[in-house]
């Protein structure tokens, strides 16, 4: 799912779980810790853009990292509790919890291999056409913006 | 690939409760998207915890429930759905991780720890072809029942 995406819905999750309103310095934690990990996608986009360019490849498992998955998910759930107990309380669950809804979002939505590297098995819930595939996220994405609008003028 | 081993004690365990449940009429439904159901649930709860704790309670039971159920449907309708045992268990395992990273991220302490090491035998686990998890949702509703809040 797009970037975008993960930021509304993440923020609509985070102020149902830790209370309406969400302060400005939360939302820029939100924003980053929704973001910070599609980082992993541009890296394969450098390695890769001609790839990319001469055959009109799609964005597959192939271009994230093993972050994406449960190696992904296991180093930062080490890195969170640390941030924890370094006095950052509130940015370590917020974080969290966006980082998690982040690669749920993804799983749900995209194609992984969850278990990389000591599997290479492929597991996907939705397979759509390109065209399919980008109607549903711009759907899904004013529908989240929308629910974000709502609540932020609310 | 090789097969997933589990301690004798959770094997006998399982057994048991799949039989107990393979009794019921359960549905003819892909036990990947139970899973996924689970994640979906496990979303809702953390949501609705601090509107109702009754009705949190109820949701979170039914994501356990759900998580439960996935190994029952499979093992029920073996062979209806196009996906293969590997498959089933990359979801179950890594749904279940995704489902209490969601609660734990918001229930801190002392649940957060208990989740990150659940997360690193759940990935050793799976280099070593062996199911050893720690079953921490179904501890946290008991603690939640007895004490009403984390």
């Amino acid at each position: 799912m797009n970037t975008l995406f993960h930021f509304f819905f993440n923020y609509l999750v985070v102020s149902g779980a830790f209370g309406i309103p969400v302060a400005r310095e939360e939302i820029l934690i939100i924003l980053a810790a929704s973001t910070f990990i599609d980082i992993d996608h541009l890296a394969y986009i450098i390695r890769k853009r001609r790839l990319l360019a001469k055959f009109n490849r799609r964005l597959g498992p192939e271009s994230h990292s093993e972050l994406h998955e449960l190696f992904g998910l296991t180093l930062f759930s080490a890195f969170f509790l640390a941030a924890y107990f370094l006095g950052w309380g509130l940015v370590a669950k917020i974080s969290a919890l966006c980082f998690v809804l982040h690669l749920a979002v993804d799983f749900a939505s995209g194609k992984t291999r969850p278990l990389r590297p000591f599997s290479r098995e492929l597991v996907y819930f939705l397979h759509l056409s390109i065209r399919k595939k980008v109607i549903f996220e711009i759907l899904m994405t004013l529908a989240a913006g929308g629910a974000f609008l709502l609540l932020w003028l609310g | 690939m090789k097969p997933i081993k589990r301690l004798w004690l959770i094997e006998f365990l399982r057994e048991f409760y799949e039989k107990l449940v393979g009794k019921l009429p359960l549905p003819k439904i892909n036990p990947n998207i139970l899973s996924l159901l689970s994640i979906a649930a496990s979303i809702l709860f953390v949501v609705v915890f601090g509107i109702s704790r009754t009705v949190g309670i109820l949701v979170l039971l039914s994501a356990i429930l759900l998580d439960g159920l996935d190994g029952a449907v499979a093992r029920k309708w073996r062979g209806a759905f196009r996906t293969s045992e590997e498959a089933g268990y990359c979801v179950d395992l890594y749904s279940d991780r995704l489902s209490e990273g969601i609660i734990f991220s918001v229930f801190f302490i002392p649940w957060f720890p208990l989740f990150a090491a659940n997360c690193l035998l759940s990935f050793f686990g799976a280099g070593a072809r062996r199911h050893i998890v720690l079953p921490l949702r179904g501890v946290f509703l008991f603690w939640l029942l007895l004490f009403g809040s984390a």
